[in-house]
């Protein structure tokens, strides 16, 4: 069950219309290392993992969900009120013949999501180190967003989304290691 | 960018990719990659220094040792 808070986690703000910007911010949305396919992926894990880190992947999981919101907020002001030329020339004139101006779940070439971004694998340290790996890989896109971007008030909202990713990373890495632990177990020499 | 001491840790890491006469565009010089403060941390260690709670949740996390701000590192370069 969740509880939900009808707020962003982190303010959005965009200085100026720039559908172009929204283009690159949907790999964060629909594409292979993005907030959906991360909440999915953890949220999944939970049922075959040792119970010591379920909580991890139910409280990381979560926000992953807040952070989706973060994003399709994001790509909403930044093609609100848009014409359908303006698009055209950011190039996203085949999302607005297919979505109008509704967000959808693909990369920022248009490459829909697909379950094969993600795995359960039922083995806990390969299933962490996976999800150690998408947080660094969500770390890595994030950067490069905030290099593409020219938007100070949405590379401020990117640079918090970035430190989320390092905090979590940190904390799979603290599971593999509560896993790894052996002091409860009978040490026969 | 450039950091020329290298007794002083910095998590902006760089290399010099190999460049030919025979590329097109004018060469990158430094290629940066970030190594951030996570790696070098196994399991967090209990009583870590905290920012104030608003400026936590601004920040994005409680730790300071966890806090890593990031800047396009090829801004100067306009070609």
């Amino acid at each position: 069950m969740w509880v939900y808070e009808k707020k962003l986690q982190y303010p959005v703000k965009v200085s100026k219309c720039n559908p172009t910007l929204a283009k690159y911010l949907i790999e964060q949305y629909g594409g292979a290392d993005g907030e959906l396919a991360a909440a999915l992926r953890y949220l999944n894990q939970r049922y075959s993992i040792p119970d010591k880190v379920v909580g991890l992947l139910t409280d990381i999981g979560t926000e992953e969900f807040a952070h989706l919101e973060m994003i399709a907020t994001m790509i909403v002001k930044l093609t609100k009120d848009a014409t359908p030329e303006q698009l055209r020339e950011a190039g996203i004139g085949e999302h607005y013949v297919n979505h109008d101006s509704a967000v959808f779940y693909h990369n920022s070439a248009g490459v829909p999501w697909t379950a094969a971004y993600i795995q359960a694998k039922g083995d806990p340290i390969a299933d962490l180190y996976e999800d150690i790996a998408a947080e660094e890989k969500a770390r890595a896109t994030y950067q490069w967003l905030i290099d593409i971007s020219d938007d100070p008030d949405i590379n401020d909202s990117l640079r918090f989304l970035r430190e989320r990713e390092i905090v979590h990373s940190l904390r799979f890495r603290e599971a593999v290691e509560l896993l790894k632990e052996d002091h409860d177990q009978k040490k026969i020499f | 960018m450039y950091n020329p001491n290298l007794n002083q840790f910095t998590p902006i890491k760089q290399y010099k990719p190999f460049h030919s006469t025979f590329d097109p565009c004018p060469p990158l010089k430094r290629k940066y990659y970030r190594t951030p403060p996570n790696l070098y941390i196994n399991f967090q260690p209990p009583n870590l220094e905290q920012f104030p709670p608003y400026e936590a949740l601004m920040k994005g996390t409680l730790w300071k040792a966890l806090y890593d701000y990031y800047e396009n590192p090829y801004k100067e370069r306009k070609s």
